[in-house]
């Protein structure tokens, strides 16, 4: 009976461990297909990607929504902090700045409404293991893995005129330090 | 003994890699809370999620907010708890929620906007206004009536968004009077 039991309990143990090992890779590997798919198109240079709306024959991305205009920039902040310009609607929509690590956690976020009444803030990412906050900028966020991918959304809506909200989404940058 | 048991060490990873990547990717849902014919999960977007959400929302929800920001109810049932599909009507009504801003996206079977033609893919509160309102999900737009269309969209979901949710929405989302999705008729395939 040991002759099977044995074999028998070990692969129940590789079976978890198996089935542990492809359940944490998932996020990291479909993360790591979205930037290099996103990278394909902006560059891998930290600046950021202005993305056409949304239509039924430009999707990359599952769920998007067509009532965002959505701007990305890629990080890798291993070497150099990413300065990051982010401009807030004039018509009062929504708008937020969202921040992704490697294995697809949002870590950080700053909306419109965190800015309180701002034009626009200035923000900082850097490697978790920098120095804490700058004063130079409105707020400094430490990223947990050194690469991801910063999010720049703004709702549109019937209401809104396109050729402004276009001009003011542009106002959106990233900006390796060493770049200045 | 010793070989026989490196051989089932290896076939167990193999095999639970395997049926891992085929439960992610095939029929597992991501459960959490129901609401009427809505679903949302906690753990979107959070980054305390566990490994079975984290997977299952970057297959299905890849960047989603969390939710402090926006929370996302879905719908792949109407509220006879049948799955929607193509050639099928809805109508979907309700009222305004206690949120910022909301929407209604109508995605296709593989989780992207459906291939039609239509440009019928959302709503919006913009759209339909702050008090009653209803839309219809169908094939076929009726004249001056909202419309979301499912051609071309298979099994099809239902995602709602509220931007900068009030306090209830995450607290109690039980309580939330969410939009109800009542099936109207089927064509052929039904």
């Amino acid at each position: 009976m040991m002759r099977w039991l044995i074999p028998l309990l070990v692969f129940a143990a590789g079976l978890v461990l198996g089935g542990w090992a492809a359940l944490n890779a998932v996020p990291g590997a479909i993360m790591n297909k979205a930037m290099t798919r996103i990278a394909a198109n902006t560059g891998n240079d930290g600046r950021a990607h202005h993305a056409p709306r949304l239509r039924e024959d430009n999707q990359t991305i599952v769920r998007a929504s067509p009532d965002i205009l959505y701007s990305v920039c890629i990080f890798n902040v291993s070497e150099r902090p990413l300065a990051i310009e982010a401009p807030w609607p004039s018509d009062g929509h929504y708008a937020s700045v969202s921040f992704y690590d490697a294995r697809t956690n949002n870590f950080a976020v700053m909306s419109d409404r965190d800015a309180g009444g701002a034009a626009s803030s200035h923000i900082l990412l850097q490697s978790d293991g920098e120095a804490g906050s700058n004063a130079a900028y409105d707020r400094t966020i430490l990223a947990p893995t050194t690469t991801g991918l910063v999010l720049y959304r703004r709702v549109i809506d019937a209401e809104t005129d396109m050729d402004t909200v276009q001009a003011e989404r542009r106002g959106f940058t990233c900006t390796e330090l060493s770049d200045r | 003994m010793i070989v026989r048991s490196i051989l089932a060490g290896i076939a167990g990873l193999i095999c639970g890699a395997a049926l891992t990547l085929f439960l992610v990717f095939g029929p597992l849902e991501m459960g959490g809370i129901r609401v009427g014919a809505w679903q949302t999960n906690e753990h979107i977007g959070a980054s305390e999620a566990g490994p079975v959400v984290r997977a299952l929302v970057a297959r299905r929800g890849l960047l989603a907010l969390n939710r402090s920001e926006t929370v996302y109810f879905t719908a792949w049932q109407d509220d006879d708890g049948e799955p929607l599909r193509e050639t099928c009507s809805y109508r979907i009504s309700g009222e305004d929620m206690p949120t910022r801003w909301w929407s209604l996206t109508l995605y296709a079977e593989d989780d992207f906007l459906p291939i039609n033609g239509d440009e019928a893919h959302a709503v919006t509160r913009t759209d339909l206004g702050a008090d009653a309102w209803s839309v219809i999900a169908g094939p076929a737009l009726i004249p001056d009536v909202p419309w979301l269309s499912n051609r071309n969209a298979g099994h099809f979901s239902i995602t709602l968004r509220l931007y900068h949710p009030e306090d209830v929405v995450r607290d109690a989302p039980q309580t939330l009077n969410l939009p109800s999705i009542t099936r109207l008729s089927c064509g052929e395939d039904a």
